[in-house]
């Protein structure tokens, strides 16, 4: 099981944009998550809403961290698939499927407003796919501490 | 399975500051920690942030906690680890690994802001290594209790 943490950048307040994504880009690994979590740094906008969608292309991402073997829960292996957490804001967005998985969050407009979701049964990532916490709403998603934890070997 | 608690000083206002960690100096007895807790007793400053880091030297802590036998959950034995509860302000601070393990928690400026985190699957801590609640933002984190829980024999 891997984790990974890293801080977005504030998106530009159109919907649909992506506000981080964890992006699989090895052939034929699969990847499922299992939980994410999005602390917001500022109060941010009244009606901040996102949700999951999967997505088929990665764009350009603002900044992107690259987990290694410290972020393997028993230090063991750094993450076979190459998983990569791609943070905004994107100078390219990412290419999203039109299904909108759940849950929609509506945070609260203050600081620390956040999330931790763990995902009834995961959500897996095919190769070459990626998973992204996409905007609902028009707004501008304030700066972001982003998580994801994942597994590599079922 | 051990728990244990203790409080910790205002850190300095410092980027990657320990607030607390939980060390293991044993030389081949891995621990898994499962929980951790850490709830602020002062209202703090908008943007206090933390997320976890490895830590692989001890640095010098601001004091310690030694769990005992009465941490064990059946009350059986003391840990074999030998782990110890480390609490800032450390005069030395840990040596911390670059990358970086979620979540990340964004705290709200009020007092009894916390959480209470079950990690999933756990994170291993190797021998003569350590896991750091390390500073995100450079703000004065203040005081707080704080709390692991870990298993020794999974």
């Amino acid at each position: 099981m891997y984790t990974v943490r890293g801080r977005s950048a504030a998106t530009v307040g159109t919907s649909n944009h992506a506000i981080a994504q964890l992006w699989n880009p090895h052939a034929t690994q699969r990847i499922r998550v299992v939980q994410f979590g999005v602390f917001k740094t500022a109060a941010g906008g009244v009606t901040d809403a996102f949700r999951l969608k999967r997505s088929t292309a990665r764009g350009t991402p603002g900044s992107t961290v690259t987990p290694d073997i410290d972020n393997h829960s028993e230090r063991a292996i750094a993450p076979v698939s190459g998983a990569l957490l791609d943070l905004a804001a994107f100078s390219v967005q990412p290419t999203l499927a039109a299904a909108e998985l759940g849950p929609e969050v509506q945070p609260g407009n203050i600081q620390g407003a956040c999330l931790l979701y763990e995902m009834p049964g995961g959500i897996v990532i095919p190769p070459g796919r990626g998973l992204v916490i996409s905007q609902i709403t028009g707004t501008i998603y304030p700066v972001s501490g982003i998580s994801f934890i994942w597994t590599e070997d079922e | 399975m051990y728990t244990v608690r203790g409080r910790t000083v205002a850190t300095a206002a410092t980027l990657d500051h320990a607030i607390c960690g939980l060390w293991n100096p044993h030389t081949t007895q891995r621990i898994k920690v499962i929980n951790f807790t850490v709830f602020k007793t002062g209202a703090g400053t908008a943007g206090d942030a933390f997320r976890l880091k490895r830590s692989t030297a001890r640095g010098t802590q601001g004091s310690a906690v030694t769990p005992d036998i009465d941490n064990h959950s059946e009350r059986a034995v003391g840990p074999v680890s030998g782990a110890l509860l480390d609490l800032a302000a450390y005069s030395v601070q840990p040596t911390l690994d670059a990358s970086e393990l979620g979540p990340e928690f964004v705290a709200a400026a009020f007092v009894a802001a916390g959480i209470v985190y079950a990690i999933p699957g756990g994170v291993v801590i190797p021998p003569g290594t350590g896991l750091v609640l390390a500073q995100t933002a450079a703000t004065i984190w203040p005081i707080s209790g704080v709390s692991f829980t870990w298993l020794e024999d999974w």
